[in-house]
């Protein structure tokens, strides 16, 4: 249930709502007597978050122009311009920035409204603080007035919006394309006249009031929008007339009940409603009001909070611990298939390879052992016995007749080393084993050539025999380490003739000395 | 006023402290069993794993025997897995000599040495390589004397070798030898070098 204390300035009238449905509405006068049935009624009725509507002749709203400054700034000067004006009423203040000024300091445009005497809701709040009743907040009856000029779909021009809430008070709320601006309610006694003459007046003197505060100008078109009964449609178009500046339109309320929704209302005054457009309004948007008077509303919204965020922590836990169960049942499920794959597998081993346990621990060992037996089996290909064999076919040919070897020195040795650069290493056998098919073979040849004393004939034999070696297509380099005559200018030479023997130069004279590589991928 | 809330608000507190409470517990039971579950499904996986991993090895084992075995029995009949066999090489050598009538040979075998190499271990994974030099100093009628004694080392020898290096030089003969007619079977000195292998299980 939904409760509008609707506030006229003298009586409070409670209206109840359920949904968006009128239960009923009671009322209170300020005497003593009504103080104390609003306190029995409030004590007995449940204690829903209250609204409170105001609508009182003493509120006054005014546009100022205040320093373009930040938010921090803007709150001292908005409360000194209060304290300025209404000391009493600090708490009851409400103000909103519209935009700035087109020129000059671009100063921003302030709006605010301000109940001039709250001390007239005191002994409300102070009943409505001793119940413990819970207030959601306090708006302004013509503040929130835009809702009903937008249900009249009247935004453009300047329009006057003519209420009467209680019998006692007419409420001309001014707006200009839509905007509330300002707001006066004035007394009426109808038993002294009828409605339609207050509305003339009135109009007529708020008409004057606006021209002189500019807000409208004096050839302006003003359109008065009068929300009354049907009945008292016809008592006000007799007096009030349309001229080209003032035109009235008249709206009968219970069409505007109709259209609302809120139709079951049988109030004979617009405030039913606006407590029904003040049913729904969030408390964060309340217009007037000190802290304390909603701390009852705060302690509400702080244990539905806690209420609620307890139930959150449940679900949650709740929720967590059934995916953590479904996880575990899963994992269990998984470990179970998993161990039964195990127990498969193991009884799969048991049966075709345990028996081999002892031999399979040296499966390794054999195929080390046969892999590299193969490896010195393979790399045996390069001996000296077949690169002979190569040589022989060599020194066979007939132009080699004068050639006689008298010594061949074979080496293995592996691929990058050295050998023609005179820097011999012996290979270790371990480097020899560990490589594959990096072996190369060299051999140096060493030999006479079997000639006259012609150092020439012999040079030619010996430069032959190297031509044939190198044409070979085994041999992958042959060079001359000694030659009989060597002519070269790095190298010395000595002879020595005497008359039983033309020359002398040793016993080796037609001695040669080759150093040859052979191709050792061909296994030659 | 902030007091006042408070205490306005304590029956919820209490409240959210017993939710956060009953959460807590109610979330750390749950893990718990989930953890307990988990590590029962990680043992059962690592066992799984185990098992599998012991099963393709075993049976990678059984291909590699049922690939290599034939040959690896061949060498272990050949001499070249366990301990070498010197007598069978020195008698091959000796019968050689007797058989191809070779003047003059002298053998000698160094001691069995482990080849120490990374390259080799990892190549060659679970056996120890040992290796026996020879050095052959022979006197030779003709080069074929050497090549008949290799061959008969190679095929009637219990081991397997490699030739290392090999020298092979006519020697001296004064012409009056040489004209004889009865000749020389000293005609070539040929120096050679064998490595002979022989492979063990590692450490053993």
């Amino acid at each position: 249930m939904k409760r509008v204390f609707y506030f006229s300035g003298f009586t409070l009238t409670v209206f109840q709502w359920h949904k968006n449905h009128f239960i009923n509405s009671y009322v209170f006068n300020p005497s003593k007597d009504g103080l104390d049935d609003f306190a029995r009624y409030l004590k007995a009725s449940r204690n829903g978050p209250a609204r409170i509507l105001v609508d009182v002749i003493e509120e006054d709203f005014r546009q100022e122009n205040i320093p373009h400054v930040n938010l921090n700034d803007r709150k001292v000067v908005i409360k000194r311009l209060i304290e300025r004006h209404y000391r009493k009423s600090v708490d009851y203040v409400y103000h909103k920035v519209r935009g700035r000024e087109r020129s000059g300091r671009r100063d921003d445009k302030l709006f605010y409204g301000v109940l001039t005497n709250p001390e007239i809701l005191e002994p409300w709040l102070k009943v409505i603080a001793e119940t413990g009743t819970e207030v959601a907040g306090i708006w302004s009856l013509p503040l929130i007035s835009e809702s009903v000029v937008d249900l009249l779909d009247k935004r453009q021009g300047n329009v006057l919006l003519v209420s009467q809430q209680v019998p006692s008070n007419l409420r001309q709320s001014f707006f200009k394309d839509g905007t509330f601006e300002i707001s006066r309610s004035a007394v009426v006694n109808l038993d002294e006249a009828n409605i339609g003459e207050y509305i003339a007046e009135e109009v007529e003197q708020t008409s004057r009031f606006l021209s002189n505060q500019r807000h409208i100008g004096f050839d302006d078109k003003l359109t008065i929008h009068v929300v009354c009964n049907e009945d008292d449609i016809e008592i006000i178009k007799r007096h009030c007339v349309d001229t080209p500046l003032r035109e009235y339109v008249y709206h009968d309320l219970d069409e505007l009940h109709e259209k609302v929704g809120c139709s079951d209302i049988k109030e004979p005054y617009c405030s039913g409603l606006y407590s029904y457009i003040a049913r729904k309004l969030s408390f964060w948007k309340k217009h007037y009001g000190p802290s304390y008077v909603f701390r009852f509303y705060y302690q509400r919204l702080i244990r539905n909070a806690l209420k609620m965020g307890s139930a959150l922590i449940v679900l949650f836990s709740l929720f967590i611990a059934l995916v953590l169960y479904a996880e575990s049942k899963i994992s269990m499920n998984e470990a179970a298939v998993i161990d039964k794959q195990s127990k498969q597998l193991e009884y799969k081993y048991v049966q075709e390879l345990e028996r081999y346990e002892s031999e399979l621990i040296r499966a390794q060992v054999m195929k080390s052992s046969v892999l590299l037996a193969e490896k010195i089996n393979l790399d045996k290909a390069i001996s000296p016995q077949n690169f002979l064999i190569s040589m022989s076919r060599l020194l066979s040919d007939v132009d080699m007749q004068h050639i006689r070897v008298t010594s061949v020195e074979w080496k293995r040795t592996q691929l990058g080393e050295a050998v023609f650069e005179g820097k011999k290493q012996r290979k270790s056998p371990k480097r020899a084993a560990a490589s594959k098919n990096t072996y190369q073979h060299y051999a140096i040849i060493v030999g006479d050539v079997v000639t006259d004393n012609s150092f020439k004939k012999a040079v030619t034999e010996v430069s032959n025999f190297i031509k044939l070696l190198k044409s070979n297509e085994l041999i992958q380099k042959a060079e001359i380490l000694k030659i009989p005559f060597d002519v070269r200018p790095e190298s010395s030479f000595e002879n020595e003739h005497s008359a039983n023997d033309s020359t002398k130069a040793g016993s080796n004279r037609n001695s040669f000395e080759i150093r040859v590589l052979l191709k050792a991928d061909d296994h030659v | 006023m902030f007091k006042e809330t408070v205490m306005s608000v304590q029956r919820e507190i209490v409240m959210m402290l017993i939710a956060i409470l009953f959460s807590t517990v109610l979330i750390g039971a749950s893990y718990v069993y989930w953890q307990s579950q988990n590590e029962d499904k990680v043992l059962a996986e690592v066992k799984y794993l185990q098992i599998k991993n012991k099963y393709s090895t075993a049976h990678e084992r059984k291909q590699l025997i049922e690939k290599f075995g034939e040959k690896f029995n061949e060498l272990i009949h050949k001499g070249v897995i366990g301990n070498e066999k010197r007598f069978s090489w020195v008698d091959v050598v000796e019968s050689s000599v007797r058989n191809h009538q070779i003047s003059y040979v002298k053998y000698k075998i160094d001691k069995q040495e482990v080849l120490m190499d990374k390259s080799l271990s990892s190549k060659y994974p679970g056996i120890d390589i040992l290796v026996s030099k020879m050095n052959l100093n022979m006197q030779l009628l003709h080069e074929g004397d050497l090549f008949a004694l290799m061959s008969e080392l190679e095929y009637r020898a219990q081991g397997l070798f490699d030739i290392g290096e090999c020298t092979i030089k006519r020697n001296k003969i004064s012409s009056s030898a040489a004209l004889e007619a009865s000749g020389t079977d000293r005609n070539f000195k040929a120096d050679c070098l064998l490595n002979w292998y022989t492979f063990r299980p590692k450490g053993a």
